[in-house]
């Protein structure tokens, strides 16, 4: 999927909030906004000339935190969500990831908010290898999905 | 003293590792009481051996536990003796220098035992610690301020992680999940074959736990835990009864054994010597395995099961038993708390005298690894163990 596209859409943030609000790690990502600051400096560090490796780092991180830091019934709704979002539109997509690259909008949102201007800096580096490691693996069937889950929100 | 042990390996496979124990009165007879030392020796090698006594009221219970390496096969069948060790007893503990003697320091309010690595430390009534080269168990004893966490096992780390509550240790010490633990919470006591209901289910997690016993060595560190007392009653006679957990660690390894037993006492007879009597176990583990959490079990071996995670950490769990697990329950059918009824996990156990589990905790294992690993400790260890007899 392209990050960069899902970021231009005009309400993704909504629907970002939207998907961390039904899994319920809203207040998880908001209390631990720092070690996950320092989490993805250590996927950037791990990859520093490999944007594809780095946002499957950041992706593989938030699904870690999805699996263990949500309800099962939470999980559950907020993966039927998407699919239901996506119903119809193309061929199916993985709702875990989707959720993922939605809970990381969330967290890149909030930590700029938050953070002084050195690290608004390092998140919006962060953007930017996100944007570039997901673009090479972009898939316009998902940004059609994000269009629609954007206008639904 | 003579006598010399024979340890029989039941198994076609070399082993690498083997714990194993004699009932100390049958190696040291009438002089058990007065044994303080145990030397061990294999051949012309010195091996790691210790005197446990596990409880003072079961003398029968106190045993020389020993580890031995690099078995040779004895055949899948009974076993043939594969090693012999030669044990010399001691009364005389002032030998210094000795580095396998565990150093003992008790004040009114805490108990510390510990060597070489291994090591207990007991406050009273409160909690206890216990501590090996990989592994370092926190246990609450009280039954405040939960009221669910008598006796039960509140922190397990592996390799310095914390393995109930995997991702939020990674993040930072805190907000962890406060309901983590591994517990026995419940017993069942089996009725006479008369009665309209089979047995009759004690709550065991909701009243206070105390140590009984404590010890360290070179071989492994152990506690002896006693539940609060609860009446059995049949027919007009009643016993007042405990369960009991000895939970040990050892070296090097990335499990730690359980060993359960329930004893009782006719009620008002305060000064007469306790029996054993016939139980069931009930285990409650809240263990954070991701929301989708793998068991797995072998349908024609009930004796043990793994539960593992598809998701990085990869958090693994491994049970194994002396006796028949039923079924396993996530969440279990009483736990209240929807939010995290997904690592929540409870089992029960087939009746016994004694039982013996071993739990076994794994990180960055893929479930199907962890459930391998598990059968594995279930044969070599439970199953097929090596044995040590007088010979």
């Amino acid at each position: 999927m392209s990050y960069e596209m899902v970021q231009t859409l005009p309400e993704v943030d909504d629907v970002a909030t939207q998907a961390v609000r039904r899994l319920d790690i809203k207040d998880f990502i908001d209390t631990n906004l720092d070690a996950l600051y320092e989490k993805l400096k250590e996927a950037d560090r791990g990859a520093p000339d490999d944007d594809v490796r780095f946002a499957a780092s950041s992706e593989q991180m938030m699904r870690t935190i999805i699996y263990f830091m949500s309800g099962r019934k939470d999980a559950l709704d907020a993966m039927a969500w998407v699919g239901e979002q996506w119903k119809g539109k193309t061929r199916d997509p993985n709702p875990m990831t989707i959720l993922s690259m939605l809970a990381l909008q969330y967290l890149e949102e909030e930590g700029m908010k938050h953070s002084d201007s050195d690290q608004i800096e390092t998140w919006r580096r962060f953007r930017a290898r996100l944007a570039a490691g997901t673009e090479k693996d972009a898939d316009v069937a998902q940004n059609d999905f994000f269009a629609s889950l954007a206008s639904s929100a | 003293m003579s006598r010399k042990i024979g340890v029989f390996s039941p198994s076609d496979e070399w082993r690498g590792r083997a714990f194993v124990t004699v009932p100390l009165r049958e190696l040291a007879g009438d002089e058990a009481a007065s044994v303080k030392r145990v030397a061990m020796w294999r051949g012309g090698d010195r091996i790691p051996a210790q005197i446990d006594r596990i409880d003072p009221e079961f003398p029968d219970f106190n045993v020389v536990s020993m580890v031995l390496h690099n078995i040779r096969p004895g055949g899948a069948g009974l076993g043939l003796e594969t090693v012999q060790l030669s044990p010399v007893l001691e009364s005389d503990d002032s030998q210094p220098g000795d580095e396998d003697q565990p150093v003992r320091e008790a004040t009114p309010e805490s108990l510390t035992v510990k060597a070489k690595g291994l090591g207990v430390y007991v406050e009273h009534d409160k909690r206890a610690e216990m501590w090996s080269n990989r592994m370092r168990l926190h246990i609450h004893l009280p039954k405040e301020p939960t009221e669910y966490q008598g006796g039960a096992i509140t922190s397990i780390q592996l390799d310095d992680g914390e393995m109930l509550d995997p991702i939020r240790a990674e993040i930072g010490p805190r907000d962890h999940d406060p309901e983590k633990r591994l517990q026995v919470d419940r017993v069942r006591i089996a009725n006479p074959p008369w009665y309209e209901t089979p047995w009759t289910e004690y709550l065991v997690y909701k009243e206070a736990w105390t140590c009984v016993h404590a010890g360290a060595g070179p071989v492994r560190a152990f506690v002896n835990l006693r539940s609060s007392p609860f009446t059995v009653a049949h027919d007009g006679v009643s016993f007042v009864c405990h369960l009991h957990r000895v939970i040990s660690v050892f070296h090097d390894v990335d499990h730690i054994i359980d060993d359960l037993y329930v004893t009782g006492r006719p009620a008002g007879k305060e000064n007469d010597s306790p029996v054993q009597l016939s139980f069931a176990a009930h285990y409650f583990l809240k263990m954070n395995f991701s929301v989708f959490p793998e068991i797995t079990r072998v349908p024609q071996i009930p004796d043990w099961f793994s539960i593992g995670a598809g998701v990085n950490p990869y958090p693994g769990y491994g049970f194994a038993s002396s006796v028949p697990c039923g079924r396993i329950d996530n969440p279990p059918m009483d736990y209240p708390n929807i939010r995290s009824e997904h690592s929540a996990f409870s089992w029960e156990l087939g009746f016994a005298r004694t039982v013996q589990c071993l739990h076994m905790f794994k990180r960055k294992t893929p479930a199907g690894v962890v459930a391998d690993e598990t059968g594995r400790a279930w044969f070599d260890l439970i199953f097929k163990r090596a044995r040590a007899n007088i010979t």
